[in-house]
């Protein structure tokens, strides 16, 4: 084999796509950010509370609903997910059950058992108390950018899951978390933007 | 070289060609079935037609429970799905559940999909539309999800979904169901019943295919119950354990006939009468029948049993003498024995249900054959030399028979049973012939009870001659169950109205349905305040006017789908009758029962385990009055063959005294009588009374020991090789074992304590 003036590999355009192969061979997150990190700065305590604004879009809609309430992180395992406009209502995550409370109405659901569900509300309690096992033990992700500015792309291992839910991607600066946008099958989605924390319920 | 007699070589070929014609009839005409209802009574009440109906076809029949057992709790949750997807696509099952109730991947199935307007009054005011399309937001809002979003264009009410939930027999409340022992549990109805064994044996094969294609399924542990696994398990349990049972018995048999006669050319030729016997009992059985029924070679050719003493009565003679002179001597007895058997057995015939018919016909006509080889082909075999020398060959003895042995043990045997036995002579529980081990049982109910499967024990009854009038019917029903429900008497129910109203009720709703153009005015001013896009509910739209104008639904539109179990179990067709089927989760019988008495529609609670228990009993009594008729038809024949009233009266007692013996003995030990006991007993009173009329014969000191040492044999063989059955773990065989094992040696004492030989000068 020749080699050119520059040396093996010499040209820049291979090097650069050597990197760039090379690059995929490395664990996701060893080379950008670690997610301890970003969690060591987000976390929030119980109990705790942070307001949203969700917009949640569907093919069967000409707008999509936008949801405004907020979220309490009462304690480990407790987690309320409050709806004040454009309607109320109440889901309320407790001791392995969910109690959906609408129109003075309450229907409970084993969590337990329920794992989409719980899958996708134990991703968003892992998420806010800064909980990375707990995060990596249901989804692979990836983590991109810098601390001040990061995303954090969550993909479902259970294929019980996917079936569900597609993917979650959470963004978010230095001390708190900015968004969650859910991707659901059939070009269903929502994006929830969390507003600043309220310490001390 | 000697030739063989051309009497022997006559007989044989006489004998040999209605074999062959036996055989040729076999081959063409032979039809096996396996079908265990054949054995079912034939005239039953109503009651216990629908009980015999809800046995062989019902849908608690059709269920296979499966239990997986072995992996996390999240791994079980996604292998219990991944089999319910593939178990659901296979053609065998109609259904499978698991729990899971999510509405990814929910299909709503027709006639439901089409009609589901019908079965309900709805309401189609502008007001009605505009909050379910609100609450249609909120749902959206919450979750949603494709398969959602599909239901919801279509049914905007979410009507169809109510309609699923009731129909469900079992918990759905959308988790995963696991047993108390950490089982992922899922139930798979078969498309065939129960009782098509060879279905099931399929449905079976696939469970199991899919539970190896599971990742890491090596590790995992898959469990089966219900109806459908329990009879494919078993028919490899039952083969196998009778083949085992069987073998052993016939090599006790062979052991102790050659250890008795000492040649191995009567081993031969004892299996001649019942071989040939039972070629042409299932000749006769092929030509009277269209098919049949296996099981009843297995009963026929246990109760056949008898004949094989036949031949040895012949042997033991034969050993003085040759065996046309020892045929000779004891046809007269052989004959009356064989006549009365054969008496009895016809009478079986007769009696209750195609499977016992077949029965009777097979024993009596393989026995007739048996007795007639016996007598006209078998003594051509024997040697003209004597066995053994004769003696004594002069005098003539005159059979001493005795009461006293026989009344005593009577009346003792009858004395004990006051007290011992304490349970009652008869066990009518069906369940009581089910070889189903106990832990098996209890391990289906375990499995079941994660799946909060209803209890089928009541049901409320409705029946009519005319479809519409027993849907009406059962409407007015529903209204006044509504009632007892709110005060109590009942957790919930299900009727055929769930999913088939009457014609007028259909023709109302369809009254009240809006015309087209009414119809999309209200629903676009509906839309015009939520989010939704104004032709998200066209599908709904177009639904609503198909629904207006459609012929109301009928049965016959059910066939076919997956909804056809559910309406076979609550609307089924007896005799000339409709019978609707409620079935009721957690009612309190007596209140019910009490409140029911006051309602219009004459309304009937059944009690299927009751109903089980009676239709044994009514099988029982029908059974043993053909018994006590044949043993009075056998009595007559007695007298008018023997002239000789004490004799008969001897024998007479001595075949009682033994039948109650083995009845006592037999109802202790296996706690009650069941059918399959009374059948045994007869085979009791064929030996009974073959061994009774030997032992009383007036014969010479010679004959007589020729007599006492055939019983000997036939006694010996027969109560060894049923002993062996006795110790089988399925319930029929050990009745028929033990039974006829009791019988034989009871029946044998009693017969050589009650006669002796007086000796006289001829």
């Amino acid at each position: 084999m020749s080699e050119t003036k520059n040396g093996r590999y010499g040209n820049p355009s291979m090097r650069l796509m050597m990197l760039a192969i090379l690059s995929l061979y490395l664990p996701s997150h060893a080379l950008a950010l670690d997610l301890n990190e970003v969690f060591d700065n987000t976390a929030v305590t119980a109990p705790s509370r942070v307001d949203y604004r969700e917009e949640r879009h569907n093919p069967m809609l000409k707008e999509p609903i936008v949801l405004t309430g907020y979220l309490e992180y009462l304690a480990q395992g407790h987690l309320r997910k409050v709806i004040e406009t454009p309607f109320e209502e109440s889901f309320l995550v407790a001791d392995g059950n969910i109690e959906i409370s609408r129109d003075g109405e309450t229907r409970r659901l084993s969590l337990s058992k329920s794992k989409p569900i719980r899958t996708m509300l134990g991703g968003i309690e892992a998420i806010l108390a800064g909980q990375t096992d707990r995060l990596s033990s249901m989804f692979d992700y990836e983590l991109t950018g810098s601390l001040s500015e990061w995303s954090l792309q969550l993909v479902p291992k259970s294929g019980r899951v996917s079936k569900h839910l597609t993917s979650m991607l959470v963004t978010g600066n230095n001390s708190t978390i900015g968004s969650i946008r859910i991707d659901m099958k059939k070009g269903e989605w929502s994006l929830m933007e969390i507003r600043q924390p309220e310490p001390d319920l | 070289m000697t030739f063989p007699d051309t009497k022997i070589i006559r007989a044989s070929v006489f004998w040999l060609l209605l074999a062959f014609g036996a055989a040729l009839i076999l081959n063409s005409q032979l039809r096996l079935t396996f079908d265990l209802s054949a054995f079912f009574p034939q005239k039953t009440s109503v009651t216990q037609e629908i009980l015999l109906e809800q046995l062989k076809n019902g849908p608690g029949s059709r269920l296979i429970v499966i239990g997986l057992k072995g992996g996390s709790e999240d791994q079980l949750m996604e292998f219990s799905d991944v089999m319910k997807q593939a178990l659901n696509s296979n053609m065998a099952f109609l259904n499978v559940l698991n729990g899971d109730f999510s509405l990814e991947g929910i299909s709503i199935p027709e006639p439901l999909k089409s009609y589901h307007l019908l079965l309900d009054d709805m309401d189609y005011s502008q007001k009605s539309l505009e909050q379910a399309l609100n609450m249609r937001q909120r749902d959206l809002a919450f979750g949603g999800g494709s398969s959602l979003m599909g239901v919801i264009a279509r049914d905007p009410f979410l009507h169809t979904l109510k309609v699923l939930e009731r129909l469900s027999p079992v918990s759905n409340d959308g988790d995963t169901w696991f047993a108390a022992d950490g089982s992922a549990v899922l139930l798979a109805e078969t498309r065939a019943a129960a009782i098509d064994i060879e279905a099931q044996s399929q449905a079976i094969m696939s469970i199991r295919q899919a539970f190896t294609e599971l990742p890491g399924s090596e590790s995992l542990q898959l469990e089966l119950t219900g109806v459908g696994a329990f009879s494919v398990e078993l028919q490899r349990t039952i083969r196998a354990e009778a083949t085992k049972r069987t073998i052993l018995a016939i090599a006790s048999l062979l052991i102790i006939l050659l250890l008795v006669y000492r040649k191995v050319s009567l081993l031969l030729l004892s299996a001649l009468p019942i071989g040939i016997g039972f070629l042409f009992g299932l000749a006769a059985l092929s030509l009277i029948f269209t098919n049949v029924h296996g099981i009843t070679l297995a009963f026929g050719f246990t109760l056949m049993g008898v004949a094989i003493d036949y031949p040895l009565h012949l042997f033991s003679h034969a050993r003085s003498g040759t065996g046309r002179a020892a045929i000779k001597l004891i046809w007269p007895t052989l004959r009356i024995g064989a006549a009365s058997t054969i008496i009895a057995y016809i009478a079986i015939a007769l009696s209750g249900s195609d499977g016992l018919a077949q029965l009777g016909v097979f024993t009596a006509c393989g026995v007739t054959v048996a007795a007639l080889v016996t007598r006209y082909w078998l003594p051509l075999f024997i040697s003209k030399e004597p066995l053994a020398p004769a003696r004594d060959g002069e005098h003539i003895g005159q059979a001493s028979l005795k009461f006293l042995p026989a009344v005593s043990v009577l009346v003792l045997t009858l004395a004990g049973a006051q007290f011992a036995l304490n349970h009652g002579l008869w066990d009518d529980r069906l369940s009581s012939l089910s070889p189903v081990p106990e832990q098996r049982l209890i391990k289906d109910n375990l499995l079941r009870a994660a799946a909060g499967t209803p209890d089928m024990r009541y049901q409320l009854v409705l029946r009519s001659p005319d479809l519409d009038a027993l849907l009406e019917e059962s409407e007015s029903v529903d209204l006044l169950l509504q009632d007892a429900v709110k005060d109590g008497l009942l957790k919930s129910w299900q009727s055929v109205s769930l999913i088939l109203p009457s014609q007028s009720s259909q023709q109302r709703r369809q009254q009240t349905i809006p015309g087209e153009d009414i119809m999309h005015a209200r629903l676009s001013k509906a839309t015009e305040n939520t989010s939704f896009r104004s032709d998200a509910f066209a599908a709904f739209e177009e639904n609503v006017q198909w629904a207006k104008t459609t012929e109301p639904l009928l049965p016959g539109q059910f066939e076919t789908t997956v909804l056809s179990s559910w309406l076979d179990s609550h609307l089924i067709r007896v005799s000339d009758q409709w019978v609707s089927l409620i079935s009721m989760s957690e009612p309190k019988p007596k209140q019910l029962a009490a409140r029911m008495e006051t309602w219009e529609p004459d309304v009937q609670l059944v009690d299927l385990k009751q109903s089980s228990n009676e239709l044994m009993r009514d099988y029982r009594n029908s059974a043993i009055k053909t018994v006590f008729l044949a043993s009075f038809l056998i009595v007559i024949l007695l007298l008018f063959e023997q002239k000789a009233p004490t004799r008969v009266a001897w024998v007479v007692l001595t075949v009682l005294t033994s039948l109650t013996v083995t009845t006592v003995t037999v109802a202790l030990l296996h706690s009650g009588l069941t059918i399959i006991h009374i059948v045994a007993l007869l085979l009791v009173m064929g030996l009974g009374l073959d061994y009774a009329l030997f032992l009383s014969r007036s014969e010479s000191r010679d004959e007589q020991g020729s007599s006492r040492h055939a019983v000997v044999a036939c006694a010996v063989t027969t109560t060894a090789t049923f002993g062996i059955l006795a110790g089988s773990s399925i319930p029929v065989l050990k009745f028929i074992g033990l039974t006829v094992a009791v019988g034989s040696a009871s029946s044998f004492v009693l017969a050589m304590f009650g006669s002796r030989m007086t000796q006289k000068k001829a």
